[in-house]
């Protein structure tokens, strides 16, 4: 089974970092897009799967709820745990460069 | 709205791809899905149309927003069934998968698949308890046949084939989940078209031997409740395998003692007869009589002897043999009687036994067993030789019905 947390899939690294703005499931589609610069098209399934389980594992939690939408925001566990993985694929990207540098 | 057509469930709920798949080839039937339910699925009759279905697992009841999302993405909710839910799009529209990553998608069922796990171990455990308890009835016990015919055995043996198809079924179920989880953490899609017809002729040829099982396990006891009756022994000949008090006793003052009555019954002059798979015949003929101008030889009252039969037709023959031992295991009550083996040509085999005034003949023939308990001053040698005849007219008795 993999890990939880590290590495993280895209979905998750991309919901947590679209949410440090404050949003709700269907902006939250649109704020992806945009985040990834169009290359991500996230299916709803996998958008609400993930939200669920980042709630569960207290990553993000439920701003407001006003029984229609329910608007999400990243807690300060799941930013420590986006730095880590951002950290983590800077050192991937910087060991990446000799691919660059033999070219 | 078109009309509903009904089809059996038949596969596992579990498996994704295969309900996906069938419910895609209903559509291009015409048969779209309409409710989802455990034993039947509804489909809404109308045009053929190209259709994707996704079931998702979502725990709980999706909230209006999530659906709108959905909706937005292209996906229309259909139905629901548990934690499943089902959306679908046509499948020539360009709309992106439900779920575009795999690895969240196997994430998602940890939650199902620990559920199902917890499901097996207390089902394992249940199992384990009721093979015990049912294995101890018959491994402890005395008179295992003598058991067996008269309990629930046949019941207790349909129980246990039923009881071992839900224990297939917990473990099948989390063996699908489990697997499922697996291939989509290693990156696998589900896979849409996956054939369901295998699957679901399985579960169809399961299904038809499973319910009738089921079904004669919960009937039994009611027939064997009305088979069952009990009245009153005629003083006339009754057509009974039994030897009447009458054929015994030489004196022709033998009159009727009569005793306890209940809802018309007289309880010392009663015929009781039983049913089971195993012994369809079953007597207990119960006779009492009196001379009153005779006395036992210890002068201790009036003679009154008495007679009881116990009578079993058996379904297999080959369990008279062990039947009549446990027979005589259970109503020779005293270690030192001694069992004496007699021969008769009408009989496969006769046993008789002596305590004072109590005596006991043991017999079989082929698939009949009957144990006999006089008591009284006749010889009960004398009583052997009468009941091969009785044996006998039963089984033409039994041929006229």
């Amino acid at each position: 089974m993999p890990n939880a947390e590290t590495p993280m899939t895209e979905a998750m690294y991309y919901i947590l970092l679209a949410l440090i703005n404050p949003n709700h499931g269907y902006q939250l589609m649109a704020a992806i897009e945009q985040v990834s610069k169009g290359r991500i098209k996230m299916g709803p399934g996998t958008l609400y799967g993930v939200l669920t389980r980042l709630q569960k594992d207290h990553l993000i939690e439920i701003l407001h709820d006003d029984g229609r939408r329910k608007t999400y925001a990243i807690t300060e566990a799941g930013k420590a745990a986006l730095k880590g993985e951002y950290k983590r694929l800077q050192q991937m990207i910087e060991d990446g460069r000799i691919l660059e540098e033999k070219r | 709205m078109g009309k509903l057509v009904k089809r059996l469930m038949l596969d596992d709920i579990y498996a994704i791809g295969r309900n996906e798949s069938w419910f895609s080839a209903m559509a291009k039937q015409g048969l779209h899905l309409k409710k989802f339910g455990t034993i039947f699925v509804y489909f809404e009759k109308s045009e053929p149309r190209k259709t994707r279905y996704r079931i998702d697992y979502i725990k709980g009841k999706p909230s209006p927003e999530q659906l709108e999302v959905y909706r937005d993405c292209g996906w229309d909710f259909v139905a629901k069934n548990g934690d499943f839910s089902i959306f679908s799009a046509p499948e020539d529209s360009c709309v992106a998968e439900l779920h575009t990553d795999t690895i969240e998608q196997g994430f998602s069922l940890l939650e199902l698949n620990k559920r199902l796990r917890n499901n097996l171990i207390i089902i394992s455990i249940a199992m384990l308890w009721f093979f015990g308890m049912t294995a101890s009835i018959y491994i402890f016990n005395d008179e295992p046949f003598l058991f067996m015919i008269k309990g629930q055995f046949v019941q207790q043996m349909l129980l246990i084939i039923v009881e071992l198809y839900v224990f297939y079924t917990v473990i099948r179920n989390y063996v699908v989940v489990r697997r499922l989880k697996e291939s989509l953490f290693q990156g696998r899609e589900i896979n849409h078209h996956e054939d369901y017809r295998g699957a679901r002729l399985l579960g169809g040829i399961l299904t038809a031997i499973y319910l009738p099982l089921a079904l004669i396990t919960v009937f039994i006891p009611f027939i064997d409740i009305a088979r069952s009756k009990d009245y009153t022994l005629p003083e006339a000949d009754a057509n009974l395998p039994v030897i009447r008090l009458g054929e015994i006793e030489k004196d022709a003052g033998l009159m009727r003692k009569t005793g306890y009555q209940d809802n018309n019954v007289d309880w010392e002059n009663r015929v009781s007869s039983d049913w089971s798979l195993l012994a369809p015949v079953q007597y207990k003929i119960d006779e009492n009589g009196i001379i009153e101008d005779e006395m036992w030889d210890d002068q201790s009252g009036i003679y009154s002897p008495s007679i009881t039969t116990r009578y079993y037709q058996l379904t297999f023959g080959s369990m008279a043999e062990n039947l009549t031992a446990d027979l005589i295991h259970r109503y020779i009550y005293r270690d030192d009687v001694e069992v004496r083996e007699v021969n008769h040509s009408g009989l496969d085999k006769a046993y008789i036994a002596e305590e004072g005034t109590r005596k006991h003949i043991f017999a079989y023939s082929a698939n009949q067993v009957i144990h006999i308990t006089y008591y009284g001053k006749e010889k009960v040698e004398g009583i052997v030789p009468l009941i091969p005849q009785r044996l006998r007219y039963q089984e033409q008795g039994v041929k006229e019905e």
